[in-house]
């Protein structure tokens, strides 16, 4: 049970509480699935191409596809600027990310393929690799590239001893701790995990529940954002 | 298309189905069959699918698909049809006699960016499949315009017994040439192909709507 | 995974064959215990040079981690606090797959993973490593290689790097008033680094739902999932990483326990057969 003290967080957000959140899909007509969420004032896209024609031939796998992801931060996404070039953290969420869209994929129907996942961070405030996946999961279905399952994740932090949900750019800061998980909902699978700070084994469960409410809370926007598409594909009078 | 529609996404549990056989975007997963992608859930027979919001392109033998040259290769030409994988063209399938290549260059009969209707032969081979453009109504095509949409649009353009294609080719006339990975190739005069691709391009839009059928019409009637 | 399958040798891929065979039997290589490490040999103070150092192997995967100082400014955020850098890289001596080159995503990877351990667990209180606030601290440097690669990089790499931590020695910030270059730092007298916790890593695989610790490479080439996690001295979680695969709900709680239980056993052999400066 979530202390229900009357803990205000630096934006007057319950500590059970997500930011509000939107998904949007279909946002980029090229890309051959895309998708946009916005979280708290995190904005960020993702785009994704393939199945496609996999260079250099040498590095092509074939008995299924190659999931190729980047995890990349605008320059002014953040309060000082960010140099383009990659980073070290970047390259690391880059990885993790990847790591849990391969569970989700069905790889093995496109041999010798490859398909990107880019996404981009246009405007950073806290917890944005889990928005990304979630974003990405979307993306990849809008698609129409075939998956085990959604994926979705949410952040659980811990701020002045209290566990914290979707955790803000604020309390990452100054925070004891930062849990991102992904799962794959119906599967109930967990595909990304990383944690630091500190967190004793009861926290550590407490902590684990709360982010998988808030995950399933974002897993209904990824639903939403796909049927909000079909919904503009049945009504006649606009054009987009 | 008057029933209601079922959106099913990846990962769902289509535990009802649990005795039918999996087809086209749909896994087993231990006993259950379960959706892998966004978009309608089908049921024919004993056998569950789902239509997909946007397909990805799979050639199936026996297709007829239109392309683009984009290579030449050993003894044939690498033709693009807008899908994950490319097609080859073996000369073989393409030309009478023989051919030979100390007389004759691929280029002699087909160059890039030449267009063709083929007919997919075979798709055992990894990373592309085969192509013929041998028989009727196949070869290269210079004097049409073309359309492309994503392949699972198709079903609407022909509608329920070919009811929406009768409808086009009724009030816009000319030659209409539907291929499996999503283009469309039109011949008559530029006037009739920019009324077809509004046509088009309403219906690639409108995917889901309810009365499709009838608003394209009223729309063709207003036009005329 | 990336290393040992995109070119399995033939040695390779029989190994991890054997493995897959021998969990069937609910057995492993070796018959080595499911939850024993492999042996564990730590060697301290094995490079002069450096402030603190120590060679850790667990079977055949072999690290060096190094301690160094130098002098810096502090963050603009933490003026009472001295800087921590921990990286590391796999050497191209390590395997068949290893080349030379920029650091890969696994290597990467693995030095934030070691960083957090560090860092979350407050093993080095970095308000002991101030000069003068605000202007001029140490920054402490553990920097790790892994020589050989028989799995398991992510323990092996931590305890070479807690290692040389623990036997480390560093110049007394007091008599650093007057010092600016590395060079002239390296010639200060030095006192023991103070420290304040131990944490230790637990790196477990699940293959076939068993739970495997320290898993060998064709272990973890094998796994469906391998989860590193990180305890301090007093039974905290400070880093935790899924490197690969997909865990069930339990799975994560089952590995957390083991991960405890065997934290406090590693420690206490790490404690046992380090050579105190």
């Amino acid at each position: 049970m979530v202390e229900k003290v009357n803990y205000i967080r630096y934006d007057g957000r319950k500590p059970d509480e997500m930011r509000p959140y939107q998904i949007k899909t279909g946002i980029f007509r090229n890309a051959d699935g895309s998708a946009e969420i916005k979280l708290g004032g995190n904005w960020i896209v993702v785009a994704v191409y393939g199945p496609r024609e996999h260079f250099p031939k040498a590095q092509l796998s074939q008995d299924k596809a190659i999931l190729n992801c980047r995890y990349h931060m605008a320059p002014y996404s953040t309060s000082e600027r960010k140099s383009p070039k990659p980073s070290r953290r970047e390259i690391e969420l880059s990885k993790v990310i990847k790591n849990a869209l391969e569970r989700a994929i069905l790889l093995d129907q496109f041999p010798e393929m490859t398909i990107d996942v880019y996404i981009e961070v246009l405007q950073a405030e806290g917890s944005t690799r889990v928005a990304s996946i979630t974003a990405a999961s979307v993306a990849l279905a809008d698609a129409g590239i075939p998956m085990r399952d959604m994926v979705v994740g949410c952040s659980v932090g811990k701020i002045n001893g209290q566990l914290v949900l979707d955790v803000g750019e604020e309390e990452d800061k100054t925070g004891e701790a930062d849990l991102p998980i992904a799962i794959m909902p119906n599967l109930k699978k967990i595909v990304l995990l990383q944690m630091d700070g500190k967190l004793t084994h009861k926290e550590f469960k407490e902590a684990f529940e709360l982010a998988l409410k808030g995950a399933m809370q974002l897993h209904e926007a990824q639903i939403k954002a796909l049927m909000e598409r079909v919904k503009e594909m049945e009504q006649f009078g606009d054009s987009r | 298309m008057s029933e209601e529609k079922h959106f099913v996404f990846p990962g769902e549990l289509l535990r009802k189905f649990s005795k039918y056989k999996v087809g086209d975007g749909v896994i087993k997963l231990g006993s259950y069959p379960v959706s892998s992608l966004f978009g309608i859930l089908t049921v024919n027979k004993k056998t569950i699918s789902v239509i997909p919001y946007k397909e990805i392109y799979r050639p199936k033998k026996g297709d007829i698909v239109i392309g683009v040259v984009v290579g030449y290769g050993n003894s044939g030409w690498f033709i693009d049809i807008g899908s994950y994988t490319k097609a080859f063209l073996h000369v073989s399938e393409a030309i009478k006699g023989k051919f030979d290549s100390r007389l004759n260059d691929l280029s002699d009969y087909l160059r890039i960016g030449d267009v063709v209707i083929a007919k997919v032969t075979d798709v055992s081979r990894l990373g592309y499949f085969q192509v013929s453009i041998k028989g009727r109504g196949l070869g290269k095509i210079t004097d049409a315009y073309f359309i492309k949409v994503n392949p699972v649009k198709l079903r609407r353009i022909i509608g329920r017994k070919g009811s929406m294609i009768n409808l086009i080719k009724e009030y816009i006339g000319g030659d209409i040439i539907l291929g499996k990975n999503g283009v469309i190739a039109y011949r008559n005069g530029y006037e009739a192909y920019k009324k077809l691709r509004k046509i088009i391009n309403i219906i690639a839009e409108k995917t889901f709507a309810s009365g499709l059928t009838s608003y394209i019409a009223e729309v063709l009637k207003g036009e005329k | 995974m990336m290393r040992g399958f995109k070119r399995g040798t033939l040695i390779d891929i029989l190994r991890v064959k054997e493995v897959k065979k021998l969990i069937h039997d609910n057995r492993r290589v070796g018959d080595r215990d499911f939850l024993d490490f492999r042996d564990i040999t730590i060697k301290t103070n094995v490079v002069k040079k450096a402030y603190g150092s120590a060679y850790v192997s667990i079977g055949d995967t072999i690290a060096i981690a190094g301690v160094h100082f130098d002098i810096g400014t502090p963050f603009a955020d933490s003026p009472d606090k001295g800087i921590l850098i921990s990286e590391g890289e796999v050497l191209p001596t390590a395997s068949f797959y290893v080349e030379p080159g920029p650091p890969t995503e696994e290597e990467i990877e693995l030095s934030r993973i070691i960083d957090r351990g560090i860092r979350g667990s407050g093993m080095i209180d970095l308000s002991k490593m101030v000069i003068v606030p605000g202007e001029k601290v140490l920054k402490v440097f553990i920097d790790f290689n892994i020589l050989n690669d028989d799995g398991n990089l992510v323990d092996a790499a931590s305890l070479a790097a807690v290692a040389a931590l623990l036997t480390s020695n560093y110049p007394d910030p007091d008599k650093l008033l007057n010092v600016e270059s590395a060079e002239e730092l390296s010639t200060v007298d030095r006192i023991p680094l103070p420290i304040e916790d131990i944490p230790i890593t637990i790196t477990t695989a699940v293959i076939d739902g068993k739970y495997l610790v320290d898993p060998s490479l064709p272990e973890e080439v094998a796994a469906d999932a391998i989860l590193s996690i990180t305890h301090t001295k007093n039974d905290e979680i400070c880093a935790m990483q899924l490197l690969n695969g997909e865990l069930d709900y339990n799975q994560l709680f089952d590995i957390l326990d083991i991960a405890l239980e065997k934290s406090r056993e590693i420690r206490n052999y790490v404690l046992s057969h380090i050579n105190k400066r």
